[in-house]
C-alpha cells in the first residue's frame, strides 16, 4: 500500500482528500502546517507528499526546498503541490526545486486528485525509497 | 528712410552733358582751327608771294627795261664812227630819255673811260678814269661777254644807284674797229661781235625803290629789298637803310644770303614764311623773294599781328562757342536732370512715406512720360496693398478670436493634448498635457514627441511610428486609437490612457499635423484593476470553503445514500448540485477576471472535440434529466476531429453552451450537439428548440453580464458571463463563435475551430490523458532524484 502525506492547514480539505484517497486504497497521513509535515516527511518515508504552498510558519516552497536539500531524508520523495496559486512563475520555480506536479486544488474535485495520483502511481511504479 | 544719395543723378547727368558738349565744341572748335589755319596761312603766304613777286618783276622789269635801253644804245653806230661828239650826243638823247639814269659812261676796250655824261653837271665830265680794274669793265670784256648789273650803291645822301653795263661789239660781218687816226675809226672787215668797249649807266633806283616800297603800305605790309650782302638796300623807313650794316637777323633776309650765292637752281618756288620780330620787336612774319638776274631779294614783312589777329579771331569765337555751349548746357542738364530726379525723388519721398504705413498716400507726377506711368503704377500697386493690408487685418482678427475661442476650448478641455509637426516635435500641450507628463510647452516645444512621453501596450513600447504614422493612407482624420495605454513620462510617472492620434493637413505647407488627445484613465483603471484584483481574490477565497461544502457534501450523499428518506437524500442532492453550480459560477468570475488581466493562458495541446463534446454531455446528464430533456449527439461520420486547444478551456466552452441551452429550454425540450468538417475547420453546432433571442439582442449577447430576457428569466441562472466567456476562449483560440436564433424559433450557437493535421499532432503526443489540464501540471523532465 502506498503511503501518502497531506501537508494542509484547511482541514476540511484535509479530510476530504484524505477520506478519497483512503477509499482508494492509499494510506494517508496529515500535517497541518509545514515544520510537522517535515518532521513527518523525514521520519516515514512517503511514496508522495501533497503540499499546500500557503501554510503557517513556513510556505511551501521552504518546505519543498528543504526537503530536496542534500542531506534530508525525504530528499527522494515525490512532492506533488496542492494549492490554489496558479502563477506560472510559482510553478517554474517549484519545479525547478524539484517537485513532481501541480494541481490547482479549486478546479479539482478530489476524485480527480486521486485519479491523478493512480495515474502518477501507473507511471511511476517504484516511487519511494 | 531712403536717403539722396551722394552722387545723384543730377550730378551726373549735369557732369555727362556738360563732358558731351564740351567734347562736342571742343573738338568742332580744333577741328576749325586746325582748318582754319592753314587757310590763313596760306592766305599769308599767297599775300606775301604775290607782294614779292611783285615787287620782284617790277625791279627786274627795270633793270632788264635798262639795260635794253643800253643795250639798244650801246648799238648804235655812232659808237662806230669814232665821233666823241656824236657819241656824246647819243649819250646825251639817251640820258634825257630816261630820267633814271645818273650817268653814262663809255669805257673803251682798254678799260679807260673815254666819254661821261652826268645828269647833273651840263658839260661832259672830263674826269675820265682808268675802269680797267672795275668789274663792270671786266664783266664785259672779259671772256664772259655779258651784261653787268652792279651791286647797289648809296650816295652820300643815300640816294640808291646801281650801275648797269653792256658789251659794245662790233656788229655781226663786220671787223675791227680800228683807230685810223686820232679821229678816224675804221671799221674793217672782220668775223663781228667783238668787244670795243663798254657802256655805261649809273641808274638811279630811288624811284623804283619808293614804288616798290610802297606797295603793301595800305595794310601795314613793309617791303624791303635786301642784297646779297644782307644789307636793307630799299626800305620804306630810310633810317633803316643802311648800306654798310649787314643785318642777318632778320630770317629772311639770312636765308637769301645763305641761298643767293647758290646756283639760281636751286632757289626753289617754296617760299618759306619765317616770323620774328622786327626793329621795334614787333612781332612780323616775312619771307623773301629772290629778284632775278640779281642777287637782291625782296622782303615782305607783315605784322605778324594782323595774322594772329586772324588766328585770335578765330579762337575767340570758338572759346566763345564753348564757353557759351557750357553756359546754357549747365542750366540744361540742370533743368534735365530735375525733370528726372524731382519725380524719383517724389517716388522714394512716397515710398518713404507708404513704408511708414501711411497707405493713403499718392504720388503725383505729371511728366506725361515713363516716370508718370511709374507713378500710375505705383499708386496703384499702394492701392492694392492698402486692400491687402485691411484684409489681412481682419484675417488677423478673425485668427486672434478663433485663437482666443480655441484656447477658451482648450483650456475647458480636461484631456491633454499634444500637437506635433510632420517630424513629430512638439508644437504645442495643453495645461494638462504638462499636468500629466511633467513638462512645461514653452520648455518642450521643438522636441520630438519621444522626449515627452512613452507609450506601453502591455509592457511593450508602441513606436512613435504607429501612433504617428507619417504614410497612413489617411491624409486627415482619426489615424491611431487605443485604450488602456501606459505612458511613461518625466519622473517615471506612469499612468494608464486613452491615446486618439487626429492628423490634419497643414494649410500652409501641405505638411500633416499630429493631434494627439490622451485621456487618462488612471483613475478608472486602477478601479478596474482593483476590481479585477478583488473578484480574483474574493473568487480564491470563495472556492476554499466551496470546495470543502462540495466534499463534505459529496461524503454526505457517497455515505448516507440508503440511511436518509428519498426527502431528505433529495435536499442533500440539490444541495450538492447547488455547491457545484456556485463553484462554477466561482470559476466564471475568475475566469473573467484573467481574461479582464490578460493573464488567461492557454495550454495548448491536441484535442479530439468529438470526445471533448461527449465528455462534457455525460457531465450534464444531471441536468438534463430533471428537466426531462432530449440530448442528441451528432458527431462527424470520422471518429475524431483533432484541433489544438487547451482542454480544460474548451471543455468550459462546451460545459457554459450546453448549459445555457439546457437552462433556456423548457421542459422536455430537445437540445441537439454535431460537429461537422467545413474546409479546414471543425464547426460546432449546439442547437435548442427553445423561446429564441430577439434580434436586437444578438449583438450585445456575447458582452459582459448581458442576460436574455425571455420569458424564462426568473428561471435563468447564471451571472451573464458564459457567452462573454466562451467568445473570449475562442477567440483566444483564433475561432471564431456566433449564434443564429429567431424569437420563437429556437437557437443554435455556433463556433469554429482550425483543424490541426497529422504532423501537428505528432508535435504533442505526450500529455494526452490528463483530465483537466489546466489544473494539473506534470513536471516531466524531472526524474527522481
Amino acid at each position: 500500500m502506498k503511503k501518502i502525506l497531506i501537508v494542509e492547514d484547511d482541514t476540511d480539505i484535509s479530510f476530504i482528500y484524505a477520506r478519497a484517497l483512503k477509499n482508494a486504497g492509499y494510506s494517508v497521513d496529515q500535517a497541518e502546517d509545514g515544520v510537522l509535515g517535515l518532521d513527518k516527511a523525514e521520519a516515514n518515508l512517503y511514496d508522495l507528499i501533497l503540499l499546500d504552498i500557503m501554510l503557517p510558519r513556513a510556505t511551501g516552497i521552504d518546505i519543498l526546498k528543504e526537503i530536496r536539500k542534500p542531506g534530508s531524508k525525504a530528499k527522494g520523495t515525490p512532492v506533488y503541490l496542492l494549492t490554489n496559486l496558479a502563477q506560472d512563475s510559482i510553478i517554474q520555480e517549484c519545479f525547478k526545486i524539484g517537485a513532481q506536479g501541480y494541481m490547482v486544488k479549486a478546479q479539482l474535485s478530489p476524485d480527480d486528485v486521486v485519479k491523478e495520483i493512480d495515474a502518477f502511481f501507473h507511471k511511476n511504479p517504484k516511487q519511494g525509497v | 528712410m531712403i536717403k539722396i544719395p551722394k552722387f545723384g543723378i543730377l550730378l551726373k547727368l549735369s557732369v555727362v552733358f556738360i563732358i558731351t558738349v564740351l567734347l562736342t565744341i571742343g573738338s568742332a572748335t580744333a577741328l576749325w582751327f586746325s582748318m582754319i589755319q592753314p587757310i590763313l596761312q596760306k592766305n599769308i603766304i599767297l599775300q606775301q608771294s604775290q607782294l614779292g613777286k611783285r615787287a620782284s618783276e617790277k625791279t627786274e622789269e627795270f633793270l632788264k627795261a635798262k639795260l635794253r635801253a643800253l643795250i639798244i644804245h650801246s648799238q648804235s653806230a655812232t659808237f662806230l664812227t669814232g665821233n666823241t661828239e656824236l657819241e656824246k650826243l647819243e649819250l646825251g638823247i639817251f640820258l634825257a630819255q630816261d630820267q633814271d639814269i645818273q650817268t653814262l659812261t663809255v669805257i673803251n676796250k682798254e678799260g679807260r673811260e673815254t666819254i661821261k655824261i652826268d645828269r647833273n653837271s651840263l658839260l661832259p665830265i672830263v674826269d675820265l678814269l682808268d675802269r680797267s680794274n672795275s668789274p663792270s669793265f671786266l664783266a664785259n670784256t672779259f671772256r664772259y661777254t655779258k651784261e653787268f648789273i652792279g651791286e647797289a650803291e648809296f650816295s652820300e645822301n643815300g640816294e640808291p644807284s646801281i650801275v648797269l653795263s653792256v658789251p659794245m661789239k662790233t656788229p655781226s660781218g663786220s671787223g675791227r674797229l680800228t683807230q685810223l687816226s686820232t679821229q678816224v675809226q675804221a671799221l674793217l672787215p672782220g668775223e663781228g661781235n667783238e668787244v670795243f668797249g663798254v657802256l655805261e649807266a649809273k641808274v638811279s633806283l630811288k624811284d623804283l625803290f619808293a614804288e616798290i616800297t610802297d606797295l603793301g603800305l595800305e595794310d601795314g605790309t613793309v617791303i624791303l629789298i635786301t642784297d646779297r650782302k644782307g644789307r636793307i638796300i630799299a626800305h620804306k623807313d630810310k633810317a633803316l637803310v643802311n648800306p654798310t650794316v649787314v643785318i642777318d637777323k632778320y630770317p629772311p633776309i639770312k636765308q637769301h644770303v645763305e641761298t643767293v650765292n647758290e646756283s639760281p637752281l636751286a632757289h626753289t618756288e617754296e617760299m618759306v614764311i619765317f616770323d620774328y620780330l622786327n626793329e621795334n620787336n614787333v612781332k612780323v612774319i616775312g619771307s623773301h623773294t629772290h629778284v632775278r638776274e640779281t642777287s637782291w631779294a625782296i622782303v615782305v614783312q607783315q605784322s605778324a599781328a594782323n595774322y594772329y589777329a586772324d588766328l585770335n579771331r578765330v579762337l575767340n569765337f570758338a572759346t566763345l562757342l564753348l564757353l557759351g555751349g557750357i553756359g546754357i548746357s549747365i542750366p540744361f542738364s540742370f533743368w534735365l536732370s530735375k525733370r528726372i530726379t524731382q519725380p524719383l525723388r517724389a517716388l522714394t519721398h512716397g515710398v518713404n512715406k507708404i513704408s511708414e504705413g501711411n497707405f493713403d498716400y499718392r504720388i503725383n507726377i505729371h511728366t506725361h512720360d515713363e516716370l508718370d506711368e511709374m507713378a500710375k503704377a505705383f499708386n496703384q500697386m499702394t492701392e492694392k496693398l492698402k486692400d491687402s493690408i485691411e484684409k489681412l487685418k481682419s484675417d488677423k482678427d478673425v485668427i486672434a478670436s478663433e485663437k482666443g475661442k480655441l484656447e477658451i476650448v482648450l483650456s475647458g478641455i480636461d484631456d491633454a493634448i499634444v500637437a506635433l509637426d510632420h517630424e513629430t516635435k512638439i508644437i504645442f500641450i495643453n495645461t494638462p498635457a504638462e499636468k500629466l507628463t511633467g513638462y512645461q510647452n514653452n520648455k518642450i516645444t521643438g522636441q520630438k514627441i519621444n522626449t515627452l512621453l512613452k507609450i506601453y501596450n502591455h509592457n511593450l513600447e508602441i513606436p512613435v511610428a504607429t501612433y504617428c504614422a507619417l504614410n497612413s493612407t489617411k491624409m486627415e482624420g482619426v489615424i491611431f486609437e487605443k485604450k488602456a495605454v501606459k505612458i511613461h513620462s518625466k519622473g517615471g510617472k506612469e499612468r494608464y490612457i486613452n491615446i486618439i492620434t487626429g492628423k490634419i493637413k497643414s494649410n500652409q505647407n501641405n505638411k500633416v499635423e499630429y493631434i494627439l488627445t490622451i485621456h487618462d484613465i488612471t483613475k478608472n483603471y486602477e478601479l478596474e484593476e482593483m476590481k479585477l484584483d478583488f473578484v480574483s481574490m474574493a473568487a480564491h477565497e470563495l472556492r476554499t470553503p466551496l470546495t470543502s461544502i462540495i466534499g463534505y457534501t459529496q461524503i454526505l450523499l457517497e455515505e448516507t445514500k440508503s440511511k436518509l428518506t428519498k426527502k431528505y437524500f433529495d435536499i442533500l442532492e440539490k444541495t450538492y448540485h447547488n455547491a457545484k453550480k456556485l463553484s462554477g459560477l466561482v470559476d466564471n468570475l475568475l475566469s473573467v477576471s484573467r481574461i479582464e488581466k490578460g493573464t488567461l493562458k492557454l495550454q495548448l495541446m491536441p484535442l479530439d472535440l468529438i470526445s471533448l463534446a461527449a465528455e462534457s454531455i455525460d457531465d450534464m446528464e444531471n441536468l438534463l434529466s430533471s428537466k426531462r430533456q432530449t440530448m442528441i449527439f451528432n458527431p462527424l461520420k470520422s471518429q475524431e476531429a483533432w484541433i489544438l486547444g487547451d482542454k480544460f478551456r474548451i471543455s468550459e466552452v462546451f460545459v457554459n453552451l450546453i448549459g445555457n441551452a439546457i437552462n433556456y429550454t423548457p421542459e422536455k425540450g430537445s437540445i441537439e450537439i454535431s460537429i461537422k468538417e467545413r474546409a479546414n475547420k471543425y464547426l460546432v453546432q449546439i442547437k435548442d428548440n427553445g423561446p429564441g433571442i430577439p434580434q436586437e439582442a444578438i449583438p450585445k449577447l456575447f458582452t459582459k453580464f448581458y442576460r436574455a430576457s425571455g420569458g424564462l428569466e426568473q428561471s435563468s441562472k447564471g451571472t451573464g458571463l458564459g457567452l462573454y466567456i466562451c467568445k473570449s476562449i475562442i477567440s483566444l483560440h483564433k475561432g471564431r463563435i456566433w449564434v443564429e436564433s429567431e424569437s420563437g424559433k429556437g437557437t443554435i450557437v455556433f463556433f469554429e475551430l482550425s483543424k490541426l493535421n497529422n504532423e501537428g499532432r505528432k508535435k504533442y503526443i505526450k500529455n494526452i490523458s490528463l483530465p483537466h489540464t489546466g489544473a494539473i501540471i506534470r513536471n516531466d523532465n524531472l526524474l527522481q532524484s
